[in-house]
Protein backbone atom coordinates (compact mmCIF):
# COMPACT_ATOMS: atom_id res chain seq x y z
CA UNK A 1 0.00 0.00 0.00
CA UNK A 2 0.91 2.90 -1.17
CA UNK A 3 2.44 5.34 2.19
CA UNK A 4 2.74 8.97 1.34
CA UNK A 5 0.24 12.14 1.68
CA UNK A 6 -0.02 13.09 -1.76
CA UNK A 7 -1.53 9.91 -3.81
CA UNK A 8 -2.51 9.30 -7.54
CA UNK A 9 -4.70 11.50 -9.37
CA UNK A 10 -3.48 14.43 -6.96
CA UNK A 11 -5.83 13.52 -3.89
CA UNK A 12 -3.98 13.74 -0.85
CA UNK A 13 -4.36 11.18 2.05
CA UNK A 14 -7.32 12.93 4.16
CA UNK A 15 -5.92 13.93 7.42
CA UNK A 16 -7.46 16.08 10.19
CA UNK A 17 -6.06 19.11 8.80
CA UNK A 18 -8.45 18.63 6.09
CA UNK A 19 -11.34 17.69 7.98
CA UNK A 20 -10.84 20.90 9.86
CA UNK A 21 -10.94 23.22 7.22
CA UNK A 22 -13.76 21.06 5.63
CA UNK A 23 -15.80 22.37 8.93
CA UNK A 24 -14.64 25.43 8.80
CA UNK A 25 -15.45 26.26 5.09
CA UNK A 26 -18.95 24.87 5.90
CA UNK A 27 -19.45 26.42 9.69
CA UNK A 28 -17.28 29.56 9.76
CA UNK A 29 -16.58 30.78 13.10
CA UNK A 30 -18.44 28.15 14.68
CA UNK A 31 -16.04 25.96 13.63
CA UNK A 32 -13.77 26.15 17.07
CA UNK A 33 -15.82 25.11 19.91
CA UNK A 34 -17.48 22.36 17.89
CA UNK A 35 -13.61 21.51 16.57
CA UNK A 36 -12.57 21.07 20.42
CA UNK A 37 -15.76 19.05 21.20
CA UNK A 38 -14.73 16.45 18.54
CA UNK A 39 -11.48 16.05 19.52
CA UNK A 40 -12.36 15.42 22.79
CA UNK A 41 -15.08 12.78 21.63
CA UNK A 42 -11.86 10.88 19.48
CA UNK A 43 -9.08 11.54 22.75
CA UNK A 44 -7.15 13.29 20.24
CA UNK A 45 -4.49 16.16 20.31
CA UNK A 46 -5.34 17.47 16.91
CA UNK A 47 -1.45 16.90 15.91
CA UNK A 48 -1.80 13.75 14.83
CA UNK A 49 -1.38 12.44 11.27
CA UNK A 50 -2.14 9.06 10.77
CA UNK A 51 -5.00 7.38 9.25
CA UNK A 52 -5.88 6.13 12.49
CA UNK A 53 -6.40 9.33 14.30
CA UNK A 54 -8.64 10.51 11.01
CA UNK A 55 -10.76 6.82 11.88
CA UNK A 56 -11.67 8.05 15.07
CA UNK A 57 -12.40 11.71 14.11
CA UNK A 58 -14.75 10.43 11.69
CA UNK A 59 -16.72 8.34 14.51
CA UNK A 60 -16.81 11.09 16.71
CA UNK A 61 -18.13 13.37 13.61
CA UNK A 62 -20.93 10.44 12.76
CA UNK A 63 -22.06 10.31 16.26
CA UNK A 64 -22.41 14.35 16.04
CA UNK A 65 -25.40 16.47 14.79
CA UNK A 66 -26.52 15.85 11.76
CA UNK A 67 -24.41 18.30 9.50
CA UNK A 68 -21.58 17.20 11.20
CA UNK A 69 -22.65 13.52 10.63
CA UNK A 70 -23.08 13.89 6.83
CA UNK A 71 -19.08 15.55 7.01
CA UNK A 72 -18.07 12.56 8.40
CA UNK A 73 -19.62 10.40 6.02
CA UNK A 74 -17.77 12.44 3.25
CA UNK A 75 -14.49 12.62 4.55
CA UNK A 76 -15.17 8.69 5.17
CA UNK A 77 -15.57 8.40 1.24
CA UNK A 78 -12.61 10.61 0.84
CA UNK A 79 -10.37 7.99 2.83
CA UNK A 80 -11.79 4.74 1.33
CA UNK A 81 -11.31 6.50 -2.13
CA UNK A 82 -7.65 7.50 -1.26
CA UNK A 83 -7.20 3.81 -0.19
CA UNK A 84 -8.53 2.15 -3.51
CA UNK A 85 -6.20 4.82 -5.41
CA UNK A 86 -3.50 3.51 -3.61
CA UNK A 87 -3.66 -0.20 -4.39
CA UNK A 88 -4.62 0.77 -8.20
CA UNK A 89 -1.62 2.95 -8.41
CA UNK A 90 0.47 0.57 -6.41
CA UNK A 91 -0.34 -2.41 -8.58
CA UNK A 92 0.03 -0.55 -12.20
CA UNK A 93 3.41 0.41 -10.56
CA UNK A 94 4.64 -3.60 -9.48
CA UNK A 95 3.29 -4.40 -13.29
CA UNK A 96 5.61 -1.68 -14.63
CA UNK A 97 8.16 -3.25 -12.74
CA UNK A 98 7.88 -6.67 -14.14
CA UNK A 99 7.87 -5.76 -17.11
CA UNK A 100 11.14 -3.57 -16.73
CA UNK A 101 12.66 -6.58 -15.14
CA UNK A 102 11.69 -8.67 -17.65
CA UNK A 103 12.81 -6.36 -20.68
CA UNK A 104 16.23 -6.29 -19.26
CA UNK A 105 16.86 -10.13 -18.53
CA UNK A 106 18.49 -10.97 -21.88
CA UNK A 107 16.39 -13.02 -24.40
CA UNK A 108 13.56 -11.33 -22.02
CA UNK A 109 10.15 -9.33 -22.69
CA UNK A 110 7.50 -9.73 -25.01
CA UNK A 111 8.69 -10.88 -28.49
CA UNK B 1 -14.92 20.34 -10.48
CA UNK B 2 -14.19 23.12 -7.60
CA UNK B 3 -14.87 20.36 -4.35
CA UNK B 4 -14.62 24.47 -2.48
CA UNK B 5 -17.63 25.92 -4.41
CA UNK B 6 -19.64 28.00 -1.77
CA UNK B 7 -22.64 26.16 -3.26
CA UNK B 8 -22.13 22.77 -2.60
CA UNK B 9 -20.51 23.50 0.97
CA UNK B 10 -23.57 25.57 2.12
CA UNK B 11 -24.51 25.08 5.59
CA UNK B 12 -28.08 25.77 4.54
CA UNK B 13 -28.06 23.43 2.05
CA UNK B 14 -26.41 20.52 4.08
CA UNK B 15 -28.71 21.64 6.95
CA UNK B 16 -31.32 20.70 4.29
CA UNK B 17 -29.87 17.01 3.54
CA UNK B 18 -29.58 16.20 7.52
CA UNK B 19 -33.35 16.61 7.58
CA UNK B 20 -33.65 13.65 5.92
CA UNK B 21 -32.41 9.99 6.90
CA UNK B 22 -30.85 9.56 3.13
CA UNK B 23 -29.02 5.97 4.55
CA UNK B 24 -32.04 4.39 5.65
CA UNK B 25 -32.29 0.78 4.49
CA UNK B 26 -35.94 1.37 3.31
CA UNK B 27 -35.43 4.14 1.59
CA UNK B 28 -32.49 2.69 -0.26
CA UNK B 29 -34.47 -0.38 -1.40
CA UNK B 30 -37.57 2.40 -3.23
CA UNK B 31 -34.26 4.41 -4.59
CA UNK B 32 -33.28 1.03 -6.10
CA UNK B 33 -36.04 0.36 -7.35
CA UNK B 34 -36.29 3.48 -9.51
CA UNK B 35 -32.85 3.00 -10.53
CA UNK B 36 -33.85 -0.07 -12.52
CA UNK B 37 -36.57 1.45 -14.19
CA UNK B 38 -34.30 4.67 -15.23
CA UNK B 39 -31.77 2.39 -16.38
CA UNK B 40 -33.91 0.11 -18.43
CA UNK B 41 -36.42 3.11 -19.75
CA UNK B 42 -33.33 5.01 -20.73
CA UNK B 43 -30.94 1.76 -21.85
CA UNK B 44 -27.81 3.08 -20.06
CA UNK B 45 -25.88 0.43 -18.07
CA UNK B 46 -25.92 2.30 -14.71
CA UNK B 47 -28.43 4.62 -12.64
CA UNK B 48 -28.56 6.24 -9.56
CA UNK B 49 -29.37 8.79 -6.99
CA UNK B 50 -26.17 10.03 -5.30
CA UNK B 51 -26.53 13.24 -2.59
CA UNK B 52 -23.66 15.59 -3.24
CA UNK B 53 -22.20 16.17 1.02
CA UNK B 54 -19.79 18.92 1.41
CA UNK B 55 -16.87 17.18 -0.49
CA UNK B 56 -17.85 13.84 -1.49
CA UNK B 57 -20.66 12.41 -2.87
CA UNK B 58 -22.30 9.82 -1.84
CA UNK B 59 -24.25 6.59 -3.46
CA UNK B 60 -27.75 6.14 -1.97
CA UNK B 61 -28.69 3.78 -4.86
CA UNK B 62 -27.19 2.65 -8.16
CA UNK B 63 -28.01 -0.38 -10.07
CA UNK B 64 -25.55 -1.76 -12.95
CA UNK B 65 -27.55 -3.47 -15.68
CA UNK B 66 -27.03 -7.24 -17.17
CA UNK B 67 -24.48 -6.51 -19.78
CA UNK B 68 -22.44 -3.52 -17.56
CA UNK B 69 -18.58 -4.01 -17.62
CA UNK B 70 -16.72 -4.84 -14.82
CA UNK B 71 -15.62 -0.99 -14.89
CA UNK B 72 -19.24 0.13 -14.51
CA UNK B 73 -19.75 -2.36 -11.94
CA UNK B 74 -17.03 -1.54 -9.52
CA UNK B 75 -18.65 2.20 -10.07
CA UNK B 76 -21.48 1.32 -8.52
CA UNK B 77 -20.45 -0.66 -5.51
CA UNK B 78 -17.84 2.24 -4.44
CA UNK B 79 -20.75 3.74 -2.85
CA UNK B 80 -19.55 7.46 -3.81
CA UNK B 81 -16.42 9.79 -4.17
CA UNK B 82 -14.42 12.57 -3.92
CA UNK B 83 -16.54 15.99 -5.86
CA UNK B 84 -13.69 16.35 -8.03
CA UNK B 85 -14.49 12.90 -9.04
CA UNK B 86 -17.86 12.71 -9.49
CA UNK B 87 -20.05 14.49 -12.32
CA UNK B 88 -23.50 15.12 -9.85
CA UNK B 89 -22.06 18.34 -8.33
CA UNK B 90 -22.30 20.05 -11.79
CA UNK B 91 -25.66 19.39 -11.39
CA UNK B 92 -25.78 20.91 -7.83
CA UNK B 93 -23.98 24.06 -9.08
CA UNK B 94 -25.66 24.76 -12.11
CA UNK B 95 -29.44 23.72 -10.60
CA UNK B 96 -30.16 22.22 -13.30
CA UNK B 97 -30.00 19.37 -15.78
CA UNK B 98 -25.99 18.34 -16.91
CA UNK B 99 -26.39 16.02 -19.89
CA UNK B 100 -22.79 15.06 -21.46
CA UNK B 101 -23.07 12.84 -24.53
CA UNK B 102 -19.38 12.30 -24.57
CA UNK B 103 -17.61 13.53 -21.51
CA UNK B 104 -14.17 13.02 -23.20
CA UNK B 105 -14.92 16.18 -25.17
CA UNK B 106 -16.30 18.16 -21.97
CA UNK B 107 -13.68 20.74 -21.46
CA UNK B 108 -14.66 20.30 -17.36
CA UNK B 109 -14.92 16.72 -17.22
CA UNK B 110 -12.66 15.42 -20.07
CA UNK B 111 -9.55 14.84 -17.44
CA UNK B 112 -11.02 13.45 -14.87
CA UNK B 113 -9.49 10.66 -14.39
CA UNK B 114 -12.76 8.25 -14.60
CA UNK B 115 -13.25 9.46 -17.83
CA UNK B 116 -9.71 9.57 -19.25
CA UNK B 117 -9.64 5.79 -17.93
CA UNK B 118 -12.84 4.88 -20.30
CA UNK B 119 -14.83 4.09 -17.39
CA UNK B 120 -17.62 6.16 -17.99
CA UNK B 121 -18.12 8.88 -21.00
CA UNK B 122 -21.72 9.55 -21.08
CA UNK B 123 -23.56 11.00 -18.52
CA UNK B 124 -27.13 12.30 -17.55
CA UNK B 125 -27.88 13.96 -14.76
CA UNK B 126 -31.51 15.99 -13.26
CA UNK B 127 -31.08 17.54 -10.03
CA UNK B 128 -33.20 16.83 -6.69
CA UNK B 129 -34.50 19.83 -5.42
CA UNK B 130 -34.91 20.08 -1.45
CA UNK B 131 -38.39 22.24 -0.48
CA UNK B 132 -36.47 25.34 0.20
CA UNK B 133 -35.02 25.11 -3.26
CA UNK B 134 -31.60 23.76 -2.73
CA UNK B 135 -30.55 21.15 -4.72
CA UNK B 136 -29.79 17.36 -2.51
CA UNK B 137 -27.74 15.90 -5.79
CA UNK B 138 -29.06 14.10 -8.73
CA UNK B 139 -30.51 11.30 -9.87
CA UNK B 140 -28.55 10.47 -13.16
CA UNK B 141 -27.58 7.37 -15.58
CA UNK B 142 -23.77 6.84 -17.07
CA UNK B 143 -22.09 4.49 -19.32
CA UNK B 144 -19.34 4.09 -20.47
CA UNK B 145 -19.39 4.70 -24.20
CA UNK B 146 -20.69 7.94 -25.36
CA UNK B 147 -24.65 8.35 -25.69
CA UNK B 148 -27.26 11.09 -27.25
CA UNK B 149 -29.93 11.57 -25.33
CA UNK B 150 -33.39 12.62 -26.18
CA UNK B 151 -35.12 15.00 -24.97
CA UNK B 152 -38.26 12.46 -24.08
CA UNK B 153 -34.95 10.90 -22.20
CA UNK B 154 -34.17 14.21 -19.84
CA UNK B 155 -38.10 14.22 -18.85
CA UNK B 156 -38.38 10.25 -18.34
CA UNK B 157 -35.26 11.30 -15.83
CA UNK B 158 -37.31 14.06 -14.32
CA UNK B 159 -40.30 12.38 -13.73
CA UNK B 160 -38.01 9.73 -11.82
CA UNK B 161 -36.58 12.39 -10.09
CA UNK B 162 -39.74 13.47 -8.47
CA UNK B 163 -40.33 10.08 -7.89
CA UNK B 164 -37.06 10.02 -6.03
CA UNK B 165 -37.65 13.46 -3.95
CA UNK B 166 -41.19 11.96 -3.05
CA UNK B 167 -39.43 8.52 -1.44
CA UNK B 168 -37.21 10.60 0.36
CA UNK B 169 -39.57 12.99 1.61
CA UNK B 170 -41.64 9.75 3.45
CA UNK B 171 -37.59 9.92 5.33
CA UNK B 172 -37.88 13.36 6.88
CA UNK B 173 -36.28 13.18 10.39
CA UNK B 174 -38.91 14.46 12.94
CA UNK B 175 -37.32 17.06 15.19
CA UNK B 176 -36.93 16.97 18.88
Amino acid sequence: MTDVTTGPYEMSRPDLAEARESLHRLYGAGTEQLWSDLLRQAQLTGRETDPAALERLIAAMLAADPVTALCGRSLAIRAATFVRLSAVHDLIRERERDLDASAAVPGGGPG
Amino acid sequence: MDRHSEKIANLERMRGLAAYDLFHPGLGERLQAICRHSAERLGMPIAAVQAVLDTATATLAATATIGASDGEHLLVATGGGPNEFAFCPQVVLDGAPFIAEDLAQDPAHGANPIVRAGLIRSYAGVPLRLPAGHVLGSHCVMGGDPHAFTDADVADLTAAGDEVMAAIRDYELVRA
